[in-house]
This record gives structure tokens, sequence and C-alpha cells, in this order.
């Protein structure tokens, strides 16, 4: 397991060199330097926040990082489709920035520093001293391996120049493909959450604006229909629109670039030559998006399927006592000192209920419904540092269980006891009861 | 000052504008969603409070109706170049290709050519024009249209709606916004096969003046200007309850929102530690009990938290157990409705309409037969040939260059 999100870092940063190496014009040794100081760089940066940082907060920059990151290439996809589709205007090449020594060095040192940081993330560990050997191991690795793809780079075909969004967009995708093999960096999972929310909010508002009654009048079938639109399969699909987009943008604007004005060729021949050269010109230079999709798609393969082991205990049947109190004690059959989460199940008058007990870093408990409440009740499993929402594969830090609000699990009032904790049996049924009826609910999922 | 106005209404009048400020209200968005829940809602808020969003909101409107004016001028503009044949209004940038020849041939046996080759051709005797397919301009007025309308109605919407929630009861007047005393004389609930909803809600109101109105669901009916929004059901049943502890009774109207079965809500007994829980019982014969008005209530009585007495009673009955006695003699069904002011809920359904229509028309007309034109017209110096495709362009392109060889080979027989 370990081998293989190596590989996936390995992958990534030999990409990025050879991707910047070809789309460079300048001396080779520059970009190998600049690329080198930079992912040492990113290494000592990703060592820092780690070790000064508390909680989640250092993987919270690294991702806002990443999401300004993929903002911008939107923003870049955008601009070039709309140059591209303009009246009386060219598409400007990348030559003048890629002949430009300062240019090159500045955009090699930047992704470098990206890419040291994600490798820092995932071989650092959080909190305390920095470790001062496994940053030197790093950062050596990261050079040796940009001075090995800088010699592979020599054995790769060449390619037409890119312009600046076609070489964003391979660079992105490598960088988002690295982010994604850490759990905690992954920008897909938390787009899909956003996602479902944003489509929840725009229908439910649509509703409220357009006087749209309530799903107690609508006819079952078209109210199914319409529940389409809440699950976790149109978050995903909303997410891959917006996560692909940029890329199809950038094949769109290479696609629909306008074939040059040939009517003042008086020779058929030389005209459709012309053309021909051009379009074929214009395929080719589609093999870059495609190599971004192709890359994003890893992504999301990997965001969807992370190669993590979760800690999903089965839950243990509880029972209240005659005054409707369950009582969980802290050592017994099960530890609740041990720092993972613990599940319970508990039943009365047929309905029933799941909720986890965890201890918090700071030593007090959280107890918790094993759903949240905006997506279906499929529950919780733990892997470092944080829980995972089934159901939209969102991470929560375990700093953040217990806080109310979007995909965390929903917080339960309880009363701390000597031996244990006292959870009160029908307030608990009563608030799974309302979060599942909320999560089941089309209209209004979430409210 | 008049470099400044025409950069500023290059920026108003951009195809870039609408997408920038929409990325500028998604990454507010996204910026809310980190911190709050109800990101959409604050966004709404935010952009009602702050003068400085409702004008940037406003600049998609303003862009469209600007763009739907240069859109049509343009578009007018070469439909009448080629209808009079005339070059003087013939600028570049008005067709994809553009070129002028340095010689007048007759254009005659062009005619044949391309009329040969399936296009519509019309000369005058300075001009040819040559045109096939349906043009998407209809589209892109309507599409324009609805971003117009749709841009408003949010903008309208946000920044005027007021909202009221009334209760209206059967037999009760209706006070809102007024003083006349118009009372809501029924509410019903019907099964009702529709193509979208499958149950009807009728509320039929007197005036004042002795008028009767029916309000339905939708498309909503207004009242004095506002639109009737029904949002939950409920009934008001007289509630008498008596206790051991409280044996001269106590009798009041509640109004429990407890529509559809199994939904509970809670009144307290003032003055003392009771509070009863009610819930719709569903109707063994699987009926909806609000429509056949056959209702049950199941209730629970607490004191201080601690259930003391539960129970199903028929509307119009009486439960006694341990000392506890609950009852409810009458009933009267309840709807609470928004009274809702909104100028913005006509144009978002126009516009809907409107992009329905766009997409209706250019679908066809981009795809099975797009609009393709050729012009030739004669000039000081010569002829000027012009281009202009919506798609096909290859396919176009190569009639257009096959028409300039053709008048080159003809000028090479005639020399």
């Amino acid at each position: 397991m370990g081998a293989l999100k190596l590989t996936v870092l390995i992958l990534a940063w030999g990409g990025i060199i050879i991707v910047l190496g070809r789309g460079f014009s300048v001396n080779r040794l520059l970009l190998a330097v600049s690329n080198a100081t930079g992912f040492a760089a990113g290494v000592a940066v990703g060592a820092l926040l780690l070790s000064t940082l508390q909680g989640d907060a250092s993987f919270a920059v690294a991702k806002a990082v990443l999401s300004a990151l993929f903002l911008l290439h939107w923003l870049v996809s955008l601009a070039a489709l709309y140059r591209s589709t303009g009246e009386g205007t060219t598409v400007e090449r990348f030559q003048k920035m890629s002949n430009n020594p300062l240019s090159a060095a500045c955009c090699s040192i930047a992704v470098g520093i990206l890419a040291g940081t994600i490798c820092s993330f995932r071989f650092i560990p959080q909190g305390g001293e920095v470790p001062l050997l496994t940053v030197v191991i790093v950062g050596f690795s990261g050079v040796c391996l940009t001075a090995f793809f800088f010699g592979v780079e020599q054995f790769v075909p060449k390619m037409p120049v890119p312009t600046a969004e076609v070489l964003m967009a391979i660079v992105v995708s490598f960088i988002l493909f690295a982010s994604s093999s850490i759990p905690r960096l992954d920008l897909f999972s938390p787009l899909v959450m956003k996602v479902m929310k944003l489509i929840h909010d725009i229908v439910h508002q649509f509703f409220e604006s357009m006087l749209i009654p309530d799903h107690l009048f609508f006819r079952p079938e078209v109210w199914n229909y319409i529940g389409l639109l809440f699950g976790n399969r149109v978050g995903l699909w909303g997410g891959m629109l917006i996560w692909f987009t940029p890329v199809l943008l950038v094949a769109a604007a290479i696609r629909l670039e306008r074939l040059p004005s040939v009517a003042h060729i008086r020779q058929g021949a030389e005209r459709r030559t012309l053309l021909k050269a051009h379009i074929r010109e214009r395929r080719t230079r589609l093999v870059a998006p495609l190599i971004a999709g192709v890359m994003l798609a890893a992504a999301v393969f990997q965001s969807r399927f992370p190669a993590v082991e979760y800690w999903d205990p089965k839950p243990l049947k509880v029972a209240a006592t005659p005054s409707g109190s369950i009582f969980i004690p802290l050592t017994g059959e099960i530890d609740l000192k041990d720092g993972k989460i613990h599940k319970f199940l508990f039943k009365e008058r047929g309905r029933d209920a799941r909720f986890m007990v965890l201890q918090n870093s700071a030593g007090g408990y959280t107890v918790t419904l094993d759903a949240c409440s905006i997506c279906k009740p499929d529950g919780y499993g733990q892997t470092e540092g944080a829980v995972i929402c089934y159901y939209c594969k969102t991470l929560i830090p375990l700093e953040t269980v217990g806080k109310p609000g979007g995909c965390n699990p929903v917080p339960v009032p309880f009363m701390m006891e000597k031996n244990g904790i006292a959870i009160d049996g029908a307030a608990l049924l009563n608030l799974w009861g309302i979060t599942v009826q909320a999560t089941n609910r089309v209209k209004g999922a979430a409210r | 000052m008049r470099r400044i106005g025409n950069v500023f209404f290059s920026v108003l009048s951009s195809r870039a504008l609408p997408p920038l400020v929409m990325v500028f209200f998604l990454i507010m968005y996204a910026g809310i969603a980190v911190f709050s829940d109800e990101a959409l809602a604050m966004l709404m808020a935010q952009i009602r409070r702050n003068p400085f969003l409702t004008i940037l909101l406003a600049l998609i409107p303003l862009n469209a109706v600007i763009r739907l004016v240069r859109e049509t001028a343009r578009f007018l503009r070469r439909r009448r170049l080629i209808k009079t044949g005339r070059c003087e209004g013939l600028v570049p940038g008005m067709f994809d290709e553009m070129i002028d020849l340095s010689f007048s041939p007759s254009l005659a046996r062009l005619q044949e050519q391309l009329a040969a080759t399936g296009y519509r051709v019309q000369a005058t005797e300075t001009s040819l024009a040559a045109w096939r397919g349906v043009t998407v301009f209809p589209a892109r007025i309507l599409f324009l249209a609805g971003m117009i309308f749709l841009f408003s109605g949010i903008l309208f919407s946000l920044t005027t709606r007021t909202t009221r929630r009334e209760m209206l009861i059967e037999g009760e007047p209706l006070s809102w916004a007024t003083g006349e005393r118009d009372r809501i004389e029924n509410v019903s609930l019907q099964e009702h096969a529709g193509l979208f909803f499958n149950r009807a809600l009728t509320v039929k109101l007197a005036t004042h003046d002795g008028i009767r109105k029916t309000f339905g669901l939708y498309p909503p009916s207004r009242y004095q200007g506002a639109f009737l929004y029904p949002r939950y059901l409920g009934i008001a049943p007289l509630v008498r309850f008596s206790a051991p502890d409280l044996p001269g009774g106590f009798e009041t109207h509640y109004i429990l929102m407890i529509y559809p079965p199994g939904k509970e809500d809670s009144a307290d007994i003032p003055g003392t530690a009771y509070r009863v829980f009610f819930s719709l019982a569903p109707a063994e014969s699987g009926d909806d009990p609000f429509i056949t008005g056959r209702m049950a209530l199941l209730f629970r009585v607490l004191k201080e938290k601690e259930p003391v007495a539960t129970g199903r009673v028929l509307l119009g009955g009486e439960s006694s157990k341990g000392g506890y006695r609950l009852g409810f003699p009458d009933f009267r069904r309840v709807v609470a409705t928004d009274f809702v002011r909104d100028h913005g809920v006509i144009p978002i359904w126009m516009a809907l309409v409107f992009f329905a229509a766009a997409l209706l028309w250019w679908l066809p007309a981009r795809f099975i037969s797009p609009r393709r034109e050729i012009f030739f017209v004669q000039g000081f110096n010569g002829i000027h040939a012009v281009s202009r495709a919506e798609g096909m362009r290859i396919r176009h392109g190569g009639v257009f260059h096959a028409a300039l060889d053709s008048l080159e080979n003809n000028r090479a027989t005639h020399d």
C-alpha cells in the first residue's frame, strides 16, 4: 500500500518535470536546478507547516492553496475559450514566456514548492519537532528524481509548443493527482460534498422562490425524480463536471480555434494542404488536455477508492435503564479511552439509533450520531486523524467531531458521569429520527 | 472623458462580464460555505444588504440588454447589406472571411454554380447573395431575453420580497393587511390526478362585501397583491383537559401543525407542569384522514418530563385514564400560509420559457441546417467577397473558395 502511494507521488513529479521540460525552451540545467530547489524548499515548507500548525490547520492551508490553484486553472481555461471563440482574435502562443529564463525558473520553483509540500505531507508526521533526517531524505530524494526525470525527458517525443493554459492544465492535473493520494489533501471528495450542498440549496431555494408547494402535494413518482437531484450520484457527477470542465474548456478552446483564412490563395491544392496542416496541428495539441484529463480521472479514482483501511467497529447493542437513560461505562467490554470511535446501537419499540463515542485529544468525550444531517446515514469510519463519511467520502478531522454542521456527525447531548457516559434514550431516538427523516426527505433535506 | 466612457461601455457589453460576475458569486458562495451550512441563504442576504453586490448582480441583465441591442443591430445591418446589395455598410468583423478581388468579373455564372450546391441565390446588378440553412439568431435573442428576465427576476426577488406567515383557520377571519374582515369559509384537501400534484388544496374565502374567492395550490393565487403560498397543514382542535391535580380542567383552542400523520407537535397547559404531545393517527383504511375528515389524535401527556397518560382519541371524542381526561369536542382545519409579495416570480418563470424556446430553436438550427452565407458585392476597385457560417464551416469554406476559384478562372478565360 505504501509503495503504491510512493509510486503515485513519483509518477506525478516525473510527469511535472517532463511537461515543464517540454514546455519551456530554456536551458535544461536552469530548469532542473529550479525544479530541484523548489522541491527541496517545498519539503521544508511542508515540514514547517506540520510542526507549527496545530490540528487540521496545516492540511487546511495546503488545501486552500490547492483550491486556489484549481480556481486559477478554471479562470485561465475560461479565458482561453473566450479568446479562442472571440471574433477577430487569435490565440497567442506561449512562445514568449517559454523562452524567458526568468519566467521559466519562477514557474518551475513554484511548481516544485507545491510538489515538495505535498510529498512532505505524505512522509512527515504531524506535530512536534521537525524531523530533520526525514526532511533531508525526502528533499534529497526529490532532487535525485528531478535529475533522473530530466534524463528521461530527452527521450520523450517532441510536442507542439503548448499554450499557457495547456501547460497549466497538465501541471495542475499532476499536482491534483499527487494530492489525491493523501486523503486529507484530496480536493475531489469535498468538492462532491459542496456540489451536493449547492444543488440542494439551489433546488430548495428555487422551490421557495417560485412558491412551489412541498412534497406532500406532489405525485410520488414526480417527487422521486426531483429526489434524484439530492443523491450522492448527482453530487458525484456534478463534482466531476466541475473537476473536468477546465480541461474540457482547454480542449474546446483548441478545437474551436478558427482556421486561418485561405481565401486569398487561388490554388485549391495549396489551400487544402494549409488547412489540413492546421487541422492536424490542432488535433495534435488536443493530446495535452487528454493527458490532463487522464490524470484528473486517476485523481478521482484515488479519491473514490482510497487505499486506506478504516476502523469501523460493529455497533454494540445497548439498552436503556427504566428511567430511559443509556449508560456507557468508560472501561469494560469496550475501552472508550483508546482514542478510537466506538459505535453503539440502541433499539426501543421498533425504533433504533446508531451513535458513536470518541475520546478527543484533550481527554474529553464526544457523543455523536453515526450519521450527519446531510447525507444518508451510511455511517463513518476512522482513519489517521479523521473520520470519513461513507456516503459522500468527506473526511472530518477528529478535532471537529462533536461540532455541528456540514457533514460532521450530529452531536448528541450527554451527561458525563463518574464512570461513564449517560445519554437520554428518547432524545437519542428523536434526534436520529429527525436526522434520518431529514436526509431521506427530499426537499429541505438538510434542514 | 469620452475614452473612459468607451472603456466603461466596452466592459458593460463584454461577453466576459456575466461569467466573471457569476464566478465571483460562486467564489463567495464557496467562501461562505466553509463557515456556514446556510451558504446560499447567507449569500442572498449579503446581496440584499450590500449595494455593491446588488449592483454587481444587476450588471448581468444590463449586459444582456446591451448585447441584445448590439447583436440585433448587427444582424439587421447584415440583412440590410445583403438585401440592398450595396457595399457601403460592409465593415471588417461582420463576416468570418472577407477578401477583396481587384477585378470585376460577371457574377451570372456564379449564380448557377451556387444554386447547384443547394444555396438560395439572390442577385442584383451589383451584388450576389447566396445562403442556406436557418440562422440561430432568434435563439440567441430568446436566450438573451431569458438572461434579462432571469437575472432581473432574481434581483427583484432578492431586493423586494416580503413574506408574512398567517394561519388560515376555517371559520376565522383573515386579519392580514386589512381592516376589513374577510373570513376563511372552508379548507379542504382532495385527491387529484394532476400531472405533478396528486392532492388539491382549496381555501375558500368570503370577503367582507360578500364575494367568494377560491385559492388553490399552483399556480399561486393572489390576495391583495400578495401570492398565497400554502406551507403546512394542521388542525386547530378545542382541547379540554383535566388532571387529578387540575380538577377544574382547562379548555382552549390549539393550533397543531401535525400533518401528515406521524408528525408530532406539542402544547403546554399554561400555569401547570403539563405538556401534551399530539400527532395525527394514520387511518386503518389507508385513507388520508385530513381528506376524509375522520381524524384521530394520538397523545402523550407529560408532567415535568414524566409520561403520565397516553392514548388515542377521535376528534369529537374524549379519553379518560387514571384521573386524566382529554377531549377534543371540536376542530377546524388550518393551513399555515405565507403571503408573499415578490415581483421576481413571474419574470423567472418567463425566463425559463425563453430558455426552453431558445434551446428548441438552437438545437435543430445549429446541428441540422446551420446558416451559411456568401456575399459578393461590387466595390469601387473590384469585388468584395465575404463569407460567414454558423456551423459546417469547413464544408461552407470549400463552397466559398470554389466560388472564388471560379471567378478567377472566368477572368483568366476572358483575358
